[in-house]
């Protein structure tokens, strides 16, 4: 928006007064004072925003009267006509929304400054303008509210030490209890190894209770061995002599008795066999020299012979009647032999020889045959009987050779041949005798009589051979004896060896006797034999002491065990840390809410920055920059409570701005803010504002003019003609100039 | 004849664990809390003797790795005494260090499965019974541990493994598995443990997160307990969900539009079960959001005492009676500030993290917000929104 012309029909002092062609850039308006430069400004900024206010310069008047034509930016041409205190659109123009919405105070202080609206930072630093350009409505409080929040987020966690804020402090206090947990989740080693110290302790206690009955035991024996000395040592000379006893094989008792028993038998049988010996040599001495096993051989004959003696006898009586029978019949034809029992002897030597051998070889045979074997007798006894055969069929023959033939011839050849029978049939048996007492060899006598004798001796020789085997029995059960008594001793190295041994174990015996009698007497008293010295045997007192210890240590463990079990600390530390990490996770949500809180305001004032203060701060910055030869910029942030210009590294705030910069960083501000005020920007109107300003300064500010000059129409109005003239050579005579007369206030 | 037999199933009692998201540090509270879930098991344990159950499986968590004491250890231990029927525990990964077994041994009626497979066979009134469990190797496992265990045909099978379903969490560090490795094994039912919301993933065979013993924090809300399982003539007849946790954890939403606090409160008492506590989310537009904005203490004491609940935490996402959208058409600093917030609002998980935590220090507490759901952490931009418009609101008069 820009004012193309000015008239003023009344207004203060001026009456009647045109400005035209007023430049849409910039205009400077000189004049020396009194020469209406307040009155101008004060009509077009009247009309152009009417104020409320009563105190004003020059004072409003019912008379006050004039136009100013506009021209918008959308080409529009606006007639703002003023009459009295009222202004009016002429011809249903319309001025921009922006300016009717403007409050009087932000439009003076930003679009129609005198040098005081110039140092009234107010309207920028407060107010609707701070709200919609330097912050955002509503963002006046996002200071106080973000330091709020940042003292809050603080008290929990600092943003860049891990220490010293509740949240760490937790932290730390869980780190501490994790620690505390770990160290109490160690006694579940502990629970272990008091288990296992336990069952030792158990155990120990249990071996010592058996030790203490064992020593108690001990204790009363070494008591009484103390008392028992004497016995005691007699008791150990004799188990020394026992023990100095040869170790070689012991004679028991019951070898011994095998021993007596042995002897006694052999004895008894040397006895016996004498008895036998005596027996024997008595029936011995019966036979006379004669061969006892004769008659035992020949008994069978001698039985024979015993059983013919009747037969002889009655031979012989017949013998004898017939021989004188015949002696009367026929002297001479038989001569009766002198004794019976030698005519069979006799009547033998006429027979022929030869049966005689046969019956000799046969009997030899026989004999031979009893010697050398069964079948050679037989043989013999059978040689033996035929020879016998042909004696007695040649003794027959003889007589009936010899028959007479006439009746007492043969009654007598009768009778001699009946008495040569009976002679023959006598000799034979006195042949048998002669025989058996040829090979006996007994002293001869009648037949008779030799016949009971040599049945006599044939008794006595069967009786003497009973006597003989008895006798070598005995001898046989002697060597017998002999020889297990030899057996037996040889186990021991012979009789001798065996006979010392047994001494020895007698001795030995006895020692034992001994000793176990004496051991049976201390024991009988209670005295151990075994039992040590007293010394040896740990103390009851001691005893106690190691029970004492034992239980007092298993008590400990016991209940270091069930203070584990019951651990009330354990799981009070377990609650702790639960309800910390509760705690904690309580803090890190309202930490988070806070710093969400911050980062969300931050973001939002980054994006109202990015969207609308960049263009008001990046042109103060620049304005400040050109009145400042660039030794200033603006550092300006919606979160900064205050303004702040940067040199360099050197940030400073309004306290330590010097006036000069304080006026520079103001007016660049409040061009910056006119000229984002509104998209219709209303021409900014300044009263003699870089009066004050040094001329370097005065230099800067009318380069930053000229600047804000190209988009938007600038009124300087100033009695300083170096500010006149700065301004014309900084616009290389482009600005318009416009003098007020003085004689025309 | 099949077996016919009853069993108990539950899983992640984080025994010791003590609970979180409870603003208030009433000592008292957190000591009730922390017991709240030996008292579930407790109750668990009456359950499987009232109802005469033949074993019992722990599906692993039994205790909280960093809360497991002595004392809980020894109180576990004498609970599974009372108990006195097989109990079969496969290990998670909050347990499977396997603290103090020498110590303070289990009762003999309890087998603790080793990392590698398991099967342990039954006798159930005649019929066979097959259990099957491996317990984790460590804290964290990508092995799938579930397809280790194979039934044997024609015996009924219950395997026992801590593990992550995939439809039920996408956690790949703890045992991942699909239900399709679960299918087709002779197993009759998986009594899984990890999840801790109950869940039955399938059925034939049944597939069970039978979900924690007691909630923890304000996200575990709703019924907490155990699994009676009927297994009739060798196949699952009945699986009967019992609660028995201690602590009701409540998840109430509430809106404060044309309410005064009194109004406010019977809306809230209306849902809330006395005893049980109560994470509030209100909403709204009124009156009532500045003075719930003033003094949120007085709010939360004045519902807790109305209502018999133990308030853990209210999150507000109330705003005055004027919307802010109403305030982001201003061309004021206001307007600024909503449209900031819309901003950062609208920024992804990881972005709004970091503008949460962008000082040095605050790296020390990222991980409170890292394990907060994206609603919690929008809830802290609208918390900080709410503060600065009232701030600003207030200063400006």
């Amino acid at each position: 928006m820009r004012i193309r012309s000015v008239r003023i029909d009344s207004f203060g002092a001026f009456r009647n007064r045109r400005f035209d062609d007023l430049d849409p850039g910039l205009t400077v308006i000189y004049g020396k004072n009194e020469a209406g430069k307040t009155t101008l400004m004060e009509f077009i900024r009247c009309t152009l925003f009417p104020s409320q206010r009563r105190k004003r310069y020059p004072a409003p008047s019912k008379s006050d009267s004039g136009m100013i034509l506009l021209d918008t930016d959308a080409g529009e041409r606006i007639e703002l006509v003023r009459d009295g205190g009222n202004v009016r659109e002429a011809d249903g123009g319309r001025l921009p929304a922006e300016m009717t919405h403007l409050d009087e105070c932000t439009y003076r202080s930003v679009f129609a400054m005198t040098p005081d609206d110039l140092r009234d930072s107010g309207v920028i630093s407060s107010g609707d303008i701070r709200r919609r350009f330097v912050i955002v409505p509503g963002g006046d409080s996002i200071q106080s509210v973000l330091k709020s929040i940042e003292d809050e987020r603080s008290e929990y966690m600092s943003p860049e030490k891990r220490t010293g804020r509740k949240i760490h402090a937790k932290i730390s206090e869980l780190k501490d209890l994790d620690e505390r947990i770990a160290e109490s989740s160690s006694v579940g080693t502990d629970y272990s190894d008091l288990f296992a110290r336990k069952t030792i302790l158990e155990s120990g206690i249990t071996e010592l209770g058996k030790d203490s009955a064992a020593y108690s035991e001990q204790r009363k024996a070494a008591n009484l061995r103390a008392s028992q000395e004497s016995n005691v040592r007699k008791l150990s000379a004799l188990r020394d002599e026992r023990e100095s006893l040869s170790a070689s094989e012991a004679v028991m008792p019951d070898d011994k008795g095998t021993y007596s028993g042995l002897k006694t038998r052999v004895s008894g049988c040397r006895k016996d066999l004498d008895a036998r010996i005596a027996i024997e040599s008595e029936s011995a001495g019966c036979f006379s020299g004669m061969d006892p096993d004769r008659f035992r051989s020949l008994s069978g004959k001698i039985k024979e012979l015993v059983g013919k003696t009747g037969e002889y006898s009655e031979l012989n009586r017949r013998r004898e009647a017939l021989s004188g029978s015949v002696r009367i019949g026929q002297d001479g034809i038989a001569k009766p032999s002198g004794d019976a029992d030698d005519s069979g002897a006799h009547a033998g030597s006429r027979r022929s020889p030869v049966p005689f051998l046969i019956l000799s070889i046969g009997m030899a045979m026989a004999f031979a045959g009893i010697l050398a074997g069964i079948y050679l007798a037989a043989a013999g006894l059978a040689v033996s009987a035929v020879g016998l055969l042909l004696i007695l069929r040649k003794g027959k023959a003889a007589p009936r050779a010899s028959v007479a033939s006439d009746p007492a011839d043969e009654r007598i050849r009768t009778d001699r041949d009946a008495l040569a029978d009976a002679e023959g049939k006598l000799s034979s048996m006195r042949k048998e005798l002669d025989e058996v007492a040829g090979m006996t060899g007994i002293p001869r006598s009648s037949f008779r009589e030799d016949v009971a004798f040599l049945s006599d001796m044939a008794g006595k020789a069967a009786d003497h051979e009973r006597v003989r085997r008895e006798r070598s029995d005995s001898e046989r059960e002697l060597k017998n004896a002999e020889s297990d008594l030899t057996a037996f001793v040889s186990r021991f190295g012979g009789e001798e060896r065996f006979l010392e041994l047994e001494k020895q174990s007698g001795i030995r015996r006895e020692l034992d006797a001994r000793i176990s009698a004496l051991e049976e007497s201390i024991r009988t008293s209670g005295y151990e034999p075994s039992a040590g010295s007293p010394a040896d045997i740990p103390s009851e007192a001691d005893m106690d002491r190691r029970n004492s210890e034992l239980s007092r240590e298993l008590g400990d463990v016991s209940s270091r065990m069930s203070a584990i079990v019951n651990d009330a600390d354990a799981e009070a530390l377990l609650d702790r840390r639960a309800s910390g990490r509760s705690e904690l996770e309580g803090m890190a949500r309202r930490w988070a809410v806070l710093s969400l809180a911050a980062r969300i305001a931050n973001d939002a004032c980054d994006s109202i920055y990015e969207s609308s203060a960049p263009d008001v701060v990046r042109s103060a910055d620049r304005y400040i920059g050109l009145m400042t030869g660039g030794r200033y910029s603006l550092f300006n942030d919606l979160r900064e409570s205050d303004i702040v210009v940067v040199s360099g590294d050197d940030r400073k705030r309004e306290d330590r701005w010097s006036s000069g910069l304080g006026d520079q960083v103001k007016l660049s501000l409040k061009m910056a803010v006119a000229r984002e005020l509104s998209q219709e920007r209303p021409p900014i109107l300044l009263d003699d504002v870089l009066l004050m300003f040094d001329s370097d300064r005065k230099r800067g500010a009318c380069r930053a003019l000229l600047d804000l000059a190209e988009d938007m129409q600038v009124m300087l109005f100033t009695c300083d003609a170096e500010t006149r003239d700065l301004m014309e050579e900084e616009s290389s005579g482009k600005a318009r100039m416009i003098v007020l007369d003085a004689a025309c206030p | 004849m099949g077996a016919d037999f009853k069993f108990i199933h539950c899983a992640d009692l984080h025994l010791g664990r003590r609970f979180s998201g409870i603003s208030k540090t009433d000592g008292d509270l957190g000591r009730r809390l922390a017991d709240s879930a030996f008292g579930s098991f407790d109750r668990i344990v009456d359950l499987a003797l009232s109802e005469k159950a033949d074993l019992m499986v722990i599906s692993g968590d039994v205790f909280d790795e960093e809360n497991e004491t002595v004392s809980t250890r020894f109180r576990f231990s004498k609970s599974l005494e009372r108990l006195g029927i097989p109990c079969f525990i496969a290990l998670g990964n909050h347990d499977f260090k396997r603290s103090w077994e020498e110590s303070i041994p289990y009762p003999d009626n309890v087998h603790v499965f080793q990392p590698a497979p398991e099967r342990i066979l039954m006798d159930i009134r005649g019929s066979p019974v097959e259990i099957l469990g491996r317990s984790f190797p460590s804290k964290h496992t990508s092995e799938n541990l579930a397809v280790s265990l194979d039934g044997s045909p024609g015996v009924f099978s219950v395997a026992v493994v801590h593990c992550s379903l995939e439809t039920a969490s996408k956690d790949s560090d703890y045992a991942p598995c699909g239900l399709s490795d679960l299918l087709n094994r002779d197993v009759e039912y998986w009594a899984l443990g990890h999840i801790h919301k109950r869940s039955e993933e399938h059925r034939f065979p049944h597939v069970v997160y039978p979900g924690n013993i007691q909630g923890m924090d304000p996200s575990e809300s709703g019924e907490k307990g155990a699994y009676v399982v009927t297994v009739s003539n060798g196949k699952v007849a009945r699986t009967d969900f019992v609660p028995t946790q201690g602590i009701l954890w409540q998840d109430i939403r509430a809106d404060i539009s044309g309410k005064d606090l009194n109004g406010l409160i019977s809306e809230i008492g209306s849902e809330a079960r006395p005893g049980s506590v109560i994470s509030l989310m209100i909403r709204g537009k009124g009156d009532l959001d500045r003075m719930l904005r003033l003094d949120l203490d007085s709010a939360s004491d004045a519902i807790s005492s109305s209502t018999g609940c133990i308030v853990s935490s209210i999150v507000l996402a109330t705003s005055p009676e004027s919307d802010l959208g109403d305030l982001a058409g201003r061309n004021d600093l206001i307007s600024g500030i909503v449209a900031a917030a819309d901003r950062i609002s609208g920024l992804g998980r990881d972005e709004l993290l970091d503008a949460i935590c962008s000082t040095k220090p605050s790296a020390d507490i990222k991980h409170i917000f890292a394990g907060m759901s994206d609603e919690e952490l929008r809830s802290i931009v609208y918390d900080a929104e709410m503060l600065l418009v009232e701030r600003i609101e207030e200063a400006s008069g």
